[in-house]
């Protein structure tokens, strides 16, 4: 017998989300696909130095998902209490799962774009003690690392000299 | 052999997902049991009790006071409800006339559609909810909101397969029927809705108790519950109309 009433009346119509919320998929999206192809080139060429694909792509992936942020924080009911979903969390909810990774990846990005911009920032007024910073960070890195840390594949394309 | 070359790797990595997709299939249907035998939701021997709320179509005339102690008791601003309420068709037409009825009030039917709070475990907003700000009342097992933890990012909404999930434009964050938890059962009252109903058409209670007088009235009346299939186990029941055209 269950579901013998027609059940069509509700409290609130149409779908709950607005358009900000399909433009932050776009913006997180074009940041994904930036900073994924960059670092992708990177990977499969066997570089490690710093290319210009590299510095557009932290800089888009940066500033795409801080706007998405924004779309997302903004449609919120409460946008000045955006602080609780950072501080309560519920592993069955795929949106608490989302921002565990968005507070993985936003912090990730923003250390590529620095490290990128290093020798730029180096020419700024109060920003020179960025480059020394990264430098003694890269060093420190390469040397707990094995000098071929990029996964070695037989048949990656040789990169042209 | 210290490299794995690209075949090999595109293999591996397909024949793996393939078996880990096939253990997941196996598993989601494994864990999600439909209880055929709780569809009218007796639970023996659980301590905690199981609330349920009964609507009686055949005994409602759609006065909507039912609606306005709601609003009264739980503080939603005005035009705001967390009862939905509806005579649906009073006047059908033939050829573009309305068609005269006798005993026009008799034939007012109401849909009220809060409350479905599941009382076992799978209820949507609860499962989706990011700060955990909808809960499950940990002595009742009733879905409630703590307003303190919602920041309004309408997952609820629209996860909720009833659509019973609003924000409510005072204080910004969700809100559900929770059956009077924290007004009128905490006082020990039944909640305002049923109180104020004065043809007896909504009745409230513990099931878990053969006792009470809802387990006794779904013990000799056929209820139906909407939308049982996605296993929410919704706690509001209808006693639908049977005798459709008098």
């Amino acid at each position: 017998m269950d579901g013998a009433i027609n059940f069509t009346i509700g409290l609130s119509e149409g779908i709950a989300w607005p358009w900000p919320i399909a433009v932050y998929l776009f913006l997180a999206g074009i940041s994904g696909g930036a900073v994924a192809v960059a670092l992708m080139l990177n990977f499969f060429r066997h570089k490690t130095e710093t290319t210009p694909i590299i510095k557009s792509a932290s800089i888009i992936g940066l500033a795409t998902i801080l706007l998405g942020m924004l779309c997302l924080v903004l449609d919120l009911t409460n946008p000045l209490y955006f602080w609780r979903i950072l501080v309560y969390y519920n592993p069955t909810s795929v949106m608490s799962i989302g921002v565990m990774l968005l507070l993985f990846y936003i912090p990730l990005v923003a250390v590529l774009m620095v490290m990128s911009f290093a020798d730029t920032f180096s020419k700024w007024p109060l920003l020179g003690w960025v480059k020394p910073v990264c430098d003694r960070w890269k060093n420190s890195a390469s040397g707990s690392m094995p000098s071929s840390w990029c996964w070695r594949l037989p048949s990656a394309p040789t990169p042209a000299s | 052999m210290s490299t794995i070359n690209r075949r090999t790797f595109i293999k591996g990595t397909t024949a793996g997902s393939l078996f880990v997709l096939t253990l997941v299939g196996c598993s989601e249907k494994k864990s999600a049991p439909i209880k055929s035998a709780q569809a009218q939701g007796v639970t023996q021997g659980s301590a905690k009790p199981h609330y349920v709320m009964v609507f009686d179509q055949n005994k409602c005339v759609g006065c909507g006071e039912c609606k306005e102690a709601c609003a009264e008791t739980n503080k939603t601003p005005a035009g705001v409800f967390r009862l939905a309420f509806r005579a649906p068709e009073r006047e059908r037409t033939r050829n573009g006339l309305p068609v005269l009825r006798k005993n026009r009030a008799l034939r007012l039917r109401t849909q009220i559609c809060s409350c479905f709070l599941s009382a076992v475990s799978r209820c949507a907003c609860v499962r989706v909810c990011p700060t955990q700000a909808a809960h499950r009342d940990p002595e009742t097992n009733i879905v409630t909101m703590d307003p303190d933890k919602c920041v309004g990012c309408k997952y609820c909404i629209a996860a909720c397969p009833y659509n019973v999930r609003f924000i409510n434009p005072q204080t910004r964050v969700a809100e559900n029927c929770d059956f009077c938890l924290h007004t009128k059962l905490a006082k020990g009252e039944d909640p305002a809705c049923v109180s104020k109903c004065r043809y007896g058409a909504l009745a409230f209670g513990d099931l878990n108790d053969p006792n009470s007088y809802v387990a006794k009235l779904l013990d000799v009346k056929d209820a139906v519950r909407v939308r049982t299939y996605l296993g929410t186990e919704p706690s509001l029941r209808y006693i639908p109309v049977m005798k459709e055209k008098i």
